[in-house]
């Protein structure tokens, strides 16, 4: 018997039960097939890619029926937390990618959704004396961790961006882990059968990770950018896919993949703040698009977009940083001086403002 | 008169036979005489092309004769002058192979000694270029190496840039 700390991360099929109703046994079966296939394919990748050893070392996972379970304790909850977030946004990308859904999707029809709930906590595994007696000598993970991220995972259909819905805990650790870019929504206290008391549930608004296509599986990424392009022109685009689109243009002109990659993003930038409730993030990344983009380079849009985002966030560290660089870029020192001043008022550590600090002080 | 007095077809038949016949004999008579003559005139010919014929033939002998004589006038010399070459020629290659076996006997030794050495040579040679061979493989498995290790440097810079960037959206 051994307790852990395990990120636990459940999904699955919304509104499967509406859709074995109206589909036939055998359409309802195709998709499930799909569906598992693409679970397969994605978190297999994933735990290989990031190098977690499975079999019940550093984590586990089990798929049955329209529902999936993770399970991954390697003793960096940081790590994990952003492993259960990739894995979430991943599956989502590749069911929405899938055969069945792009047939719904030819015919504009509403695509079938992944639910996700992920929670952090104490879990005990243990290999069980039936287990060994029916010859099948694989741990049980127990623990009520378990039964919340349950819950929480039920409570993802009332969301509207992600329907990625993660528990206090986990939301407490990546408020103090500023190395995850997530932001969540405000919390939401919802009475779970059988738990008797109120728990806070937050929804993920916004994850950027350079991470989430180059860790896919390839055959899931060949065409990958033409689906979600062509899904953010469907009439109701899901508000995450102009995110992790627009971080994969991001990407393709940070590594000079695709020089114009920022008109594209641009564009999409300006549709997103249409469609994104959250709209830091969005700004964020005009100011970034109109700093570094080539053919769009336009420090003062840059300044504006990023002024935008400190009106909702003043504390935003990255639209401080920005801020500070463009003015430093602009030849503004003063300025510039005090925008890294700002952002050590809000992180006395942070090590970019202290070392542009220090320049000027030896300028001077 | 009587029937056989008068006179019948058949005497003017054969007097008139008996002069066809005449004449016959007379053209016969006279084509044998010209024919004799004819005969006489091809004679004389023939005699006449006979005597040239001889005359030809006998100044044909005289000129084969006369050319006889000076092609053998004009090859003697030489046909003397190519038997003494001749001579000089066998003189020559009974020199130079007695010649040749002195040296082969000479040069026996020396040669197995220059073989022995170019065969050590030939060894080593391919044991140098070998030891090439073998460096060379090991700077291309080196460079791919180097290659590969900038290609993963490459790549551990990329992911720096786009975590860093991650951070600072």
């Amino acid at each position: 018997m051994k307790e852990s700390n395990a990120t636990i991360l459940f999904a699955d099929l919304m509104n499967s039960t509406e859709l074995a109703k109206n589909l036939t046994l055998l359409e309802y079966d195709d998709m499930l097939v799909d569906f598992q296939n693409t679970m397969f394919e994605v978190v297999s990748h994933h735990l290989d890619y990031f190098g977690y050893e499975g079999e019940g070392v550093d984590s586990e996972w089990s798929i049955s029926g329209d529902e999936l379970r993770v399970f991954l304790y390697s003793d960096n909850m940081d790590f994990d937390i952003r492993s259960a977030l990739l894995i979430a946004t991943k599956i989502k990308l590749a069911w929405l990618s899938s055969a069945f859904n792009q047939r719904v999707l030819s015919e504009q029809r509403l695509v079938s959704r992944i639910g996700v709930g992920i929670n952090c906590g104490k879990v005990i595994k243990d290999v069980r004396p039936w287990r060994v007696k029916i010859g099948k000598a694989g741990q049980n993970i127990e623990g009520y961790a378990i039964n919340l991220t349950k819950r929480i995972e039920s409570a993802s259909r009332e969301g509207n961006v992600y329907q990625i819905m993660v528990g206090a805990s986990l939301y407490k650790r990546c408020q103090q882990n500023k190395r995850i870019n997530v932001a969540f929504s405000h919390p939401r206290s919802l009475v779970f059968k059988g738990l008797g008391q109120k728990i806070p549930v937050y929804e993920v608004v916004s994850f950027v990770s350079f991470e989430i296509l180059p860790s896919m599986p390839v055959p899931f990424q060949e065409g990958l950018m033409e689906k979600m392009e062509n899904t953010v022109r469907d009439a109701m685009p899901e508000p995450w896919i102009f995110i992790v689109l627009l971080r994969s243009y991001i990407s393709m002109l940070a590594l000079s993949r695709d020089e114009h990659a920022d008109v594209k993003a641009v564009e999409l930038a300006q549709q997103a703040l249409d469609v994104v409730d959250y709209k830091p993030v969005i700004y964020n990344m005009l100011g970034w698009l109109y700093t570094n983009g080539r053919n769009v380079r336009n420090l003062e849009m840059a300044f504006h977009y990023l002024d935008q985002c400190l009106g909702l966030e003043p504390k935003n560290e990255a639209a401080l940083l920005h801020r500070a660089r463009i003015l430093e870029e602009m030849g503004q020192t003063d300025l510039a001086r005090h925008a890294y001043q700002e952002i050590l008022f809000q992180n006395r550590q942070h090590p970019i403002a202290r070392r542009k600090l220090a320049q000027y002080q030896v300028a001077n | 008169m009587t029937l056989g007095e008068l006179p019948s077809g058949g005497i003017y038949i054969d007097i008139a036979l008996g002069l066809m016949v005449l004449l016959v004999l007379f053209l016969q008579m006279a084509v044998q005489q010209r024919t004799r003559k004819k005969n006489t005139e091809l004679e004389k010919r023939i005699a006449a092309i006979e005597q040239g014929q001889a005359e030809v033939f006998a100044n044909l002998d005289k000129k084969s004769n006369a050319l006889k004589e000076i092609v053998f006038e004009k090859t003697k010399p030489m046909t003397n002058k190519l038997n003494e070459l001749s001579k000089k020629a066998n003189s020559m290659l009974e020199r130079n192979e007695a010649v040749r076996h002195e040296l082969e006997d000479q040069i026996g030794p020396l040669k197995a000694s220059v073989d022995e050495t170019a065969a050590k040579f030939n060894s080593s040679q391919d044991a140098i270029r070998k030891v090439v061979q073998d460096g060379k493989n090991e700077i291309e498995r080196m460079t791919k190496e180097v290659e590969g290790f900038k290609e993963e440097i490459r790549k551990v810079k990329d992911f720096i840039r786009d975590g860093i960037i991650d951070i600072e959206l």
